[in-house]
């Protein structure tokens, strides 16, 4: 211990930049996802490299490896946004900070960081472009929204930007929706609400891939596989604006839970 | 800056369990209140509908005249700190330490980083590496060092040693002197608190058992130092709270105001008199309300 007039004013540092409950939070939130997120892509761009060289080396390399980022894209943004759902609302609340600017910032910062996702993968795409070009290898994509079938290199990148962009929101909007419903209902409740929380991710996963333009025989299919990419953009930015709302109401009416040691 | 409270009627339930019944204590501004009673009276409850962490099921709560719930500009005036707080627990505490610098518009940084020094606490380690004793050292950092106009600090001294217990009183008596604030103390260890409380009010089984400046409580009773057998004889047909022996000299504590002609006869019995002791009318009034 030491001897010292705790109360004394004699801090000399400049002032500090009190941010607005919603800015102050967004740059938080920021700073955690980007964080975890630079870790994952180094691993991931490890990986991918390890893959491509072993795929080179024991067969043909003949796809873009991007957008087979998509699963990741989507659900690790949902693993990271759920997490960031339940363990944030006691720190906000303590903080003196209402669930409104959370609710605000959690939002914002979920669109901000869908246009970091999709940039930095777009970006990855055209270094990857050059790299399989310089060896001689097929750029083409086969994953994604179906305009992409059959598309290469950068004629593919502005659909393939709104198709990442469209996913990570997805994730992340899904995410906070299922966390904030298993913070504020508990393991059961939670647990019974996956269909409402989980599944629009999933229906959205499928709506947004190549896959469901396979023929289907019954009404619902034949919808599916007759959408037009304005169709699937539309129907998803609707979805999410749904999922977007119910988040917000959930969180403005969550009590924050009793500690337990 | 201090602001007051004003609750009415309230009642805070969780599913069929009834945390606060009815309870309505106001809090002045500006005095350091002793919020007491037994586990599971509902002082945490009380304190989370105070900072809007919960809504009450019926009832009115007013904290510097508006109802707390999502209400930023009361929300950002009182800060709660559950006994070793709700900081991010994977976050250094010198990250929130400047998070809160930035959202807390009373936070004193300066004062934090010389109490992380004095609590003996590494600005670099995460609270998920802390002991439970240097958790609540933490606790008390942000408590103090925002400086809310209303600070409510539930069992935060949880865990922590005797000297870091000690500097926190300390800390808390020259910070709220240099700093006049509302401050609400929930503690088991009234023997500890009580020196630097002054309004009490104890709860039980949700109600409001007793809701009175510290002054008057003491006033309540008186306790009674000396010889044995002189003290025996002057207890005689009075109620007493509590009773200590060392060797020949006994300590009784009695219940009710002493009138004068009674102070006059412990004097001439050559017995000492002294104010009541908290914890033993806590002890007193709470039992006895469980016998009931």
């Amino acid at each position: 211990m030491t001897d010292v007039d705790l109360t004394a004013a004699v801090d000399r540092r400049p002032a500090v930049v009190r941010r607005s409950p919603v800015a102050g939070t967004v740059r938080w939130l920021l700073r955690t996802h980007l964080r975890v997120a630079a870790w994952v892509g180094a691993v991931a761009g490890v990986v991918v490299v390890v893959i491509l060289v072993l795929v080179d080396r024991f067969g043909v390399v003949n796809a873009s490896a991007v957008p087979f980022a998509r699963q990741g894209l989507l659900w690790f943004p949902f693993t990271l946004s759920s997490i960031l759902a339940t363990s944030y609302v006691n720190v906000h609340v303590a903080m003196g900070l209402t669930r409104r600017a959370l609710g605000r910032a959690t939002v914002l910062t979920a669109l901000i960081m869908s246009l970091v996702y999709a940039t930095v993968l777009i970006a990855a795409f055209g270094v990857e472009g050059v790299v399989y070009h310089a060896l001689g290898w097929p750029h083409a994509v086969t994953q994604g929204l179906p305009a992409l079938a059959g598309t290469t290199g950068t004629a593919a990148a502005p659909m393939l930007f709104v198709d990442f962009l469209l996913l990570a929101a997805a994730g992340q909007l899904c995410g906070l929706f299922c966390g904030i419903v298993y913070y504020r209902a508990g393991g059961l409740w939670g647990t019974l609400a996956l269909p409402l929380t989980v599944g629009p991710v999933v229906a959205l996963n499928l709506w947004l891939s190549t896959e469901v333009t396979g023929s289907g025989t019954n009404s619902v299919a034949a919808f599916v596989q007759d959408a037009g990419v304005t169709e699937r953009i539309a129907v998803t930015v609707v979805v999410l604006v749904v999922v977007g709302v119910a988040y917000l109401w959930v969180v403005r009416v969550t009590v924050v839970r009793p500690l337990t040691s | 800056m201090s602001i007051g409270v004003e609750v009415r009627d309230l009642t805070v339930a969780y599913g069929r369990t009834v945390a606060v019944d009815h309870a309505g204590p106001t809090i002045q501004p500006g005095t350091i209140c002793g919020l007491l009673g037994r586990n599971g009276s509902g002082k945490t409850t009380l304190l989370s509908v105070l900072a809007a962490f919960r809504r009450g099921r019926s009832g009115t709560v007013l904290v510097d005249g508006e109802d707390p719930w999502e209400n930023q500009r009361v929300m950002a005036q009182v800060c709660l700190i559950r006994e070793s707080g709700d900081p991010a627990s994977d976050v250094e505490l010198r990250d929130t330490v400047g998070l809160l610098e930035q959202l807390r518009p009373t936070f004193d940084r300066a004062f934090a980083e010389r109490l992380l020094e004095t609590l003996e606490l590494d600005p670099g380690r995460t609270p998920a590496k802390l002991s439970r004793g240097k958790k609540s050292a933490f606790g008390v950092v942000v408590g103090l060092a925002t400086r809310a106009p209303l600070t409510l600090l539930d069992e935060v001294h949880l865990g922590m040693d005797a000297p870091s217990r000690y500097a926190f009183y300390d800390t808390l008596i020259a910070d709220y002197a240099a700093h006049p604030r509302t401050v609400v103390i929930s503690s088991h260890l009234i023997d500890e608190v009580q020196r630097i409380l002054e309004h009490v009010i104890i709860l039980d089984r949700g109600r409001v058992l007793l809701d009175e400046d510290a002054e008057t409580l003491r006033s309540r009773g008186v306790s009674v130092t000396g010889p044995t057998d002189a003290v025996d004889a002057f207890i005689d047909g009075r109620r007493v709270l509590s009773r200590r022996h060392l060797g020949r000299t006994s300590q009784v504590t009695v219940y009710g105001e002493l009138e004068p002609a009674g102070a006059a006869a412990a004097h001439t019995a050559g017995l000492e008199l002294g104010g009541v002791d908290l914890q033993d009318l806590f002890v007193d009034l709470t039992s006895k309300e469980a016998a009931r």
